[in-house]
C-alpha cells in the first residue's frame, strides 16, 4: 500500500535551531557554574600555601581586562550584525559579522599569549590548585571559545555565498552570546 | 474503518528503495529504529550487569567458592563487579531504556508528527551512546580491570591508582561516562525541541500524553542537573591522569566537593529515570482500567515539582560525610518534602483504578506491581531521610534495599510494563500472555525475595560494599539472610529467559496485531503496527485530551484523540484480547 | 501566630547542630570560610537551573502569546480532508 508521505506541521513557535540551542546552552552555563563553584569553594577552604600561584605571582588581570574588551566589543558587534541582516542589508552585515569573528579570535590569541608567560614562569596545573583551577576554567572557556568562532567563520562564509540559513546563524550567534556572557563571570572570579 | 487509521500491514518502507541493512538499521535517522536499537543496547548491557550481580552475590553468599561460569572472586575483581553492575544499570540500561528508547519511539508517534526535530542529532545521540557503552564494556580486559570505586566513584580512592588499583579502569569509566552524558544531552534537546515545535495541530499542552510530559520533564531535569557532574568529572580525569589536585586535601583540594557534584546530579538522576517509568503506568493504568486519569492536570503540576523540588535534596547522600550539620538539617526537611508529590502521585494512579473495569493482562499487572514495590522503595527513603536515622543506616544494607526498591520498579517492572503494552505497536505482533504471567510472577515474587532479607540484614548492621564478611565475625548470625536473598537471585535470573524467549519468538511469530488491539486513545495507535517510515498514512488532527474512557453516551468504552467529534465510527470490530469494558 | 511560631523554631532547631561542625579531612583553619562557601553555592545552584528554565518557559510563552495575537499565523492549516480542530487551541497559552 502507499501513501503520499506528508511533512508533519511544525509550529514553530520558537524556531527549533534557538530552542535547541538554548536548552544547550542552559546545560553549558550549569557546567561552568559547577567548575566555578568548584573554585568558590576550595578557595574558601584551602590554606593559602597550597592554594596560591608560586613565589608571590598574580594572575594577569590588568592585561586580560584588555582581552575581555575585545570579547566585549565582538559580542556587541554580532549584535548590531544581526539587526542589519533582518533588515535585509547583508553586505554590512557580513562586514560586522567578520569583525566579530576577528575581535573573539584576537581574544583567543591573547589568551594563549598570557597562558604561554605563565607556563614559562612555571604557572601549571601541578603547580598550585590556583593554577589548576585556572587552567581549567579559563582553558575550557577557551575550547569553547574556539568551536564559536569556527562557526562564525562559517556564517560569515555562507552569508558571503548568500547560503546562510537562518538557523545556522541563530544557532550560532545564541551559542557566541553565551561564550561573551559567561566571560566577565569567570574574569571576575577567577583573575581577582 | 476510521480514515485515519487504517489498519494495514506495513512492511517496511513504501516509498524508498530498499535502502540495505546498514543504511535501514544502522545509519538511520528514523526515531523508530533509533528507539529500537537503544533498547536493544539497554537489553545487552541488562544482560552484562545481570552477570555481575550473579557473580558477587554468589561471593558474598558462598565467600571464597569459585562461581560457576566465573571462578573465584578476590577483593579486587569484586570491587570491579559491583561498580560496573552499579553504573552499567543506571547509565547504561534504566538511561538508554526508560528515556532514550521510550522516548525516541513515542514521542513523535504520541504527537503525531513523522520524525524528532533534529534526526541527525538523533542519529549522533545513539552513536556516541554506542561508543561509551563500548569504552566501558572494554575496560573488563585492560590491565587492572574495570573500575572498582563504585557507582558514586568518590575521591581519594577513586583519584589514584594507588587506591583503586584501576590506572586504565578508572579514567577509562569517567570518559565513557563522559560520553553517555553528552549522548542524553543530544537526546534530550531533540526530545523538547520535537514536544514543543512538532504536536500535531488541535494538541493542546494539556493534550499531551502523560508519559511524554515525564520524558521531556525528565530531559530538563538531567540537563540542568548534569553540567557540574560533567564539571567535576573533568577534574576528577585530570586528577587521574595528570596528578593535579583538585579533590587532593594535601595539595589544597577538597574530596567532599565530589561528593557535592555527584549528587547535585545523583539524586535530580533517580527522578530522571523514575518520571518515565511513571508516565508509562499512567498510559497502561488507564488503558487497562478504563478509565480516565484521575486529575491529568494534577499529576502534570505534581511531576513538574517533583522535579523542581529534585533539585534541593542532594546533599541528603552526604549526611555522614562531614558536611555542615545546619545543612543536614536543610536536606532533612527537602527530603521528607519530596516525597510528598511522589506520594501523591501513587494515589492519582490508586484513584484511577477506581470504579474502573480493571484487566489483569500483562502489562496491567506490571503497572500495579510498579506502584506496590515503588511504595516501599518510597517509604524506607524516609528513614532515611531524617538525618538522625541516617546515620544508623547510611551504608548499609538498608540503604541498598531501599533503592533496589525503587530502581528496579522503575529499571524492569516500569520496562516490562512500557514493552509488554507497546510490542504490538513496535513489531506488529503480540506476545504471549501465558508466558508473561509466568515471567511477571516469577520476577516480582523473587525480587521481594531479594530484599526484604536484605533490609533486614541491613537494619542488622550488615554494611555495604565489603567483599567477605567473614572478617566480622560479629555480623556471622547474618549470613542465613545474605544466601536467601543471592538464592531469590537465582530465581529472578531464571525467570529472565521465559521473557527473551517470549519477545523475540513473538516479534517474528506472535499473533499479529492490528492497529489498536489494547482499544487505546493515544495517537501512536493511529499509525499502522508496526508504524511505517513517516509513521501516518495521514497526519492526525487531534480533537479532545488522550484519556477520554468510558465517556458517558459513547458507544465504545474509548474515544481516540483523532477521531473527528462527529465521527461515531470505530476501528472495526472489537478483538478477542479486550474485554468490552465501561460501565 | 502558631504558623509564625513554629517556623521560627524550625530554624532555630535547625542553626543548633552547628556546634557539631566536625570534618575528618579539612584542617580547621578556613573552616568557616569553607562552610560559608558551601551555603552560598549550595543556594545558587539549587536556583540557577530552576531561573533559567523559568526564563525560557516564560519567554517561549510570550512569544506564544505573541504569534496567537497575530492570528495564529504559526498554526499550519490541518489537511483539507479533515474538519478543523477545536478552535480553543488558538486562544490558550501552549507553551509546553
Ligand atoms: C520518596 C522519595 C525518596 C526518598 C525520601 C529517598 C531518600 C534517600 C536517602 C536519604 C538516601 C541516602 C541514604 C544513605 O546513603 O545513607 C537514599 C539513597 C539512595 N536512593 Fe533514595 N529516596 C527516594 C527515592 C528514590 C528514588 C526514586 C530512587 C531511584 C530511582 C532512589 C535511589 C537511591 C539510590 C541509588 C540511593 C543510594 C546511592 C548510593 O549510596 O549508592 N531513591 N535515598
Ligand atoms: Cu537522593
Amino acid at each position: 500500500m502507499h501513501f503520499p508521505v506528508t511533512r508533519a506541521p511544525h509550529r514553530e513557535i520558537v524556531p527549533n535551531s534557538v530552542l535547541g540551542m538554548l536548552i544547550f546552552v542552559g546545560t553549558e552555563v550549569m557546567f561552568f557554574a559547577g567548575m566555578i563553584s568548584a573554585f568558590t569553594i576550595t578557595r574558601a577552604g584551602s590554606l593559602p600555601l597550597v592554594w596560591s600561584l608560586p613565589a608571590g605571582l598574580v594572575l594577569p588581570a590588568a592585561e586580560t581586562a584588555v582581552n575581555t574588551v575585545a570579547l566585549i566589543a565582538s559580542g556587541i558587534l554580532m549584535f548590531v550584525a544581526d539587526r542589519q541582516r533582518r533588515a535585509g542589508r547583508s553586505g554590512r552585515a557580513a562586514g560586522l559579522l567578520l569583525g566579530a569573528t576577528v575581535l573573539g579570535a584576537l581574544f583567543v590569541l591573547l589568551q594563549g599569549r598570557e597562558w604561554w608567560g605563565l607556563l614559562s614562569q612555571g604557572v601549571t596545573m601541578q603547580s598550585s590548585t590556583l593554577g589548576a583551577f585556572f587552567y581549567l576554567i579559563v582553558g575550557t572557556h577557551a575550547v569553547h571559545a574556539v568551536v564559536a568562532i569556527v562557526a562564525l567563520g562559517v556564517a560569515w562564509w555562507r552569508l558571503r555565498q548568500g547560503t546562510l540559513s537562518s538557523a545556522f546563524f541563530l544557532g550560532a550567534q545564541t551559542f557566541w552570546y553565551f561564550v561573551v556572557g559567561i566571560w566577565p563571570v569567570i574574569y571576575l572570579r577567577v583573575y581577582f | 474503518m476510521s480514515a485515519h487509521a487504517i489498519a494495514h500491514e506495513a512492511h517496511g518502507h513504501h516509498e524508498h528503495a530498499d535502502p540495505g541493512f546498514f543504511r535501514k538499521y544502522l545509519w538511520s535517522t528514523d526515531h523508530k529504529v533509533i528507539g529500537m536499537q537503544y533498547l536493544f543496547t539497554g537489553m545487552f548491557m541488562a544482560i552484562i550487569g545481570g552477570f555481575t550481580v550473579y557473580v558477587f552475590r554468589m561471593q558474598l553468599a558462598f565467600p571464597g567458592e569459585s562461581v560457576p561460569g566465573y571462578g573465584y572472586v578476590n577483593a579486587t575483581a569484586y570491587n570491579s563487579l559491583i561498580t560496573m553492575h552499579g553504573s552499567i544499570m543506571v547509565f547504561w540500561v534504566a538511561m538508554p531504556v526508560l528515556i532514550a528508547s521510550f522516548g525516541n519511539f513515542l514521542i513523535p508517534l504520541m504527537l503525531g508528527c513523522d520524525d524528532m526535530a533534529f534526526p541527525k542529532l538523533n542519529r549522533l545521540s545513539y552513536q556516541i551512546f554506542l561508543l561509551s557503552a563500548l569504552v566501558v564494556l572494554s575496560t573488563f580486559f585492560v590491565p587492572g580491570g574495570a573500575f572498582g570505586g563504585a557507582w558514586t566513584s568518590y575521591p581519594p580512592l577513586s583519584a589514584s591508582a594507588a587506591y583503586n588499583a584501576t590506572p586504565w579502569g578508572a579514567p577509562m569509566w569517567l570518559i565513557a561516562v563522559i560520553l553517555e552524558f553528552v549522548a542524553f544531552l543530544l537526546g534530550g534537546i531533540n526530545f523538547v525541541t520535537t514536544a514543543m515545535n512538532s504536536r500535531a495541530p488541535g494538541m493542546k499542552m494539556f493534550d499531551v500524553p502523560i508519559v511524554v510530559w515525564m520524558i521531556v520533564l525528565a530531559s530538563l531535569v538531567f540537563m540542568g542537573s548534569v553540567g557540574p557532574l560533567v564539571a567535576g568529572a573533568i577534574m576528577l580525569l585530570f586528577d587521574q591522569l595528570i596528578g593535579t589536585g583538585f579533590f587532593n586535601p594535601n595539595t589544597g583540594g577538597d574530596p567532599i566537593l565530589w561528593q557535592h557534584l555527584f549528587w547535585f546530579f545523583g539524586h535530580p538522576e533517580v527522578y530522571v529515570v523514575l518520571l518515565p517509568a511513571v508516565g508509562i503506568v499512567a498510559e497502561v493504568m488507564t488503558v487497562f482500567s478504563r478509565k480516565k486519569l484521575f486529575a491529568y492536570r494534577t499529576v502534570v503540576y505534581t511531576a513538574l515539582a517533583t522535579s523542581v523540588i529534585s533539585f534541593f535534596v542532594w546533599a541528603h547522600h552526604q549526611f555522614i560525610a562531614g558536611i555542615d550539620p545546619r545543612m543536614a538539617g536543610i536536606f532533612t526537611v527537602t527530603t521528607l518534602i519530596i516525597s510528598v508529590p511522589i506520594a501523591e502521585m501513587m494515589f492519582v494512579y490508586i484513584a484511577t483504578m477506581y470504579g474502573g473495569s480493571i484487566r489483569l493482562a500483562t502489562p496491567m499487572l506490571w503497572a500495579l506491581a510498579f506502584i506496590a514495590e515503588f511504595l516501599i522503595g518510597g517509604v524506607t527513603g524516609i528513614f532515611l531521610g531524617a538525618s538522625g536515622a541516617d546515620v544508623y543506616f547510611h551504608d548499609t544494607y538498608f540503604v541498598l534495599a531501599h533503592f533496589h526498591y525503587t530502581f528496579f520498579p522503575i529499571a524492569f517492572i516500569g520496562t516490562f510494563a512500557g514493552l509488554t503494552y507497546w510490542f504490538p505497536k513496535m513489531f506488529g505482533r503480540h506476545m504471549n500472555e501465558t508466558l508473561g504471567k509466568i515471567h511477571f510472577w516469577g520476577t516480582v515474587v523473587a525480587f521481594n525475595a531479594i530484599f526484604i532479607p536484605l533490609f533486614l540484614a541491613g537494619a542488622g548492621g550488615d554494611h555495604r560494599r565489603i567483599f567477605d564478611y567473614s572478617a566480622f565475625p560479629e555480623l556471622a548470625s547474618l549470613q542465613p539472610l545474605r544466601q536467601i536473598a543471592t538464592i531469590a537471585l537465582l530465581v529472578l535470573i531464571a525467570f529472565q529467559p521465559v521473557f527473551l524467549f517470549n519477545f523475540f519468538y513473538s516479534m517474528f511469530r506472535g499473533k499479529r496485531a492490528t492497529a489498536n488491539p489494547w482499544h487505546a486513545n493515544t495517537l501512536e495507535w493511529a499509525a499502522p503496527s508496526p508504524p511505517p517510515h513517516g509513521n501516518f498514512p495521514e497526519m492526525p488532527v487531534v480533537y479532545r485530551g488522550p484519556y477520554e474512557y468510558s465517556v458517558e453516551g459513547r458507544e465504545d468504552d474509548y474515544w481516540p484523540q483523532h477521531v473527528p467529534p462527529d465521527d461515531v465510527t470505530v476501528d472495526g470490530p472489537v478483538e478477542a484480547p479486550v474485554a468490552a469494558g465501561g460501565h | 501566630m502558631t504558623i509564625a511560631r513554629v517556623f521560627s523554631a524550625t530554624l532555630l532547631t535547625l542553626a543548633a547542630p552547628g556546634s557539631a561542625l566536625a570534618c575528618a579531612v579539612c584542617g580547621t583553619m578556613g573552616m568557616e570560610n569553607n562552610s560559608g562557601a558551601y551555603f552560598g553555592m549550595t543556594i545558587i545552584m539549587s536556583l540557577l537551573p530552576l531561573c533559567m528554565m523559568g526564563g525560557v518557559v516564560y519567554w517561549v510563552s510570550r512569544r506564544v502569546a505573541a504569534a496567537e495575537a497575530a492570528s495564529m499565523p504559526h498554526q499550519v492549516p490541518a489537511p483539507s480532508s479533515v474538519p478543523t480542530p477545536y478552535p480553543a487551541s488558538a486562544t490558550s497559552p501552549d507553551i509546553a
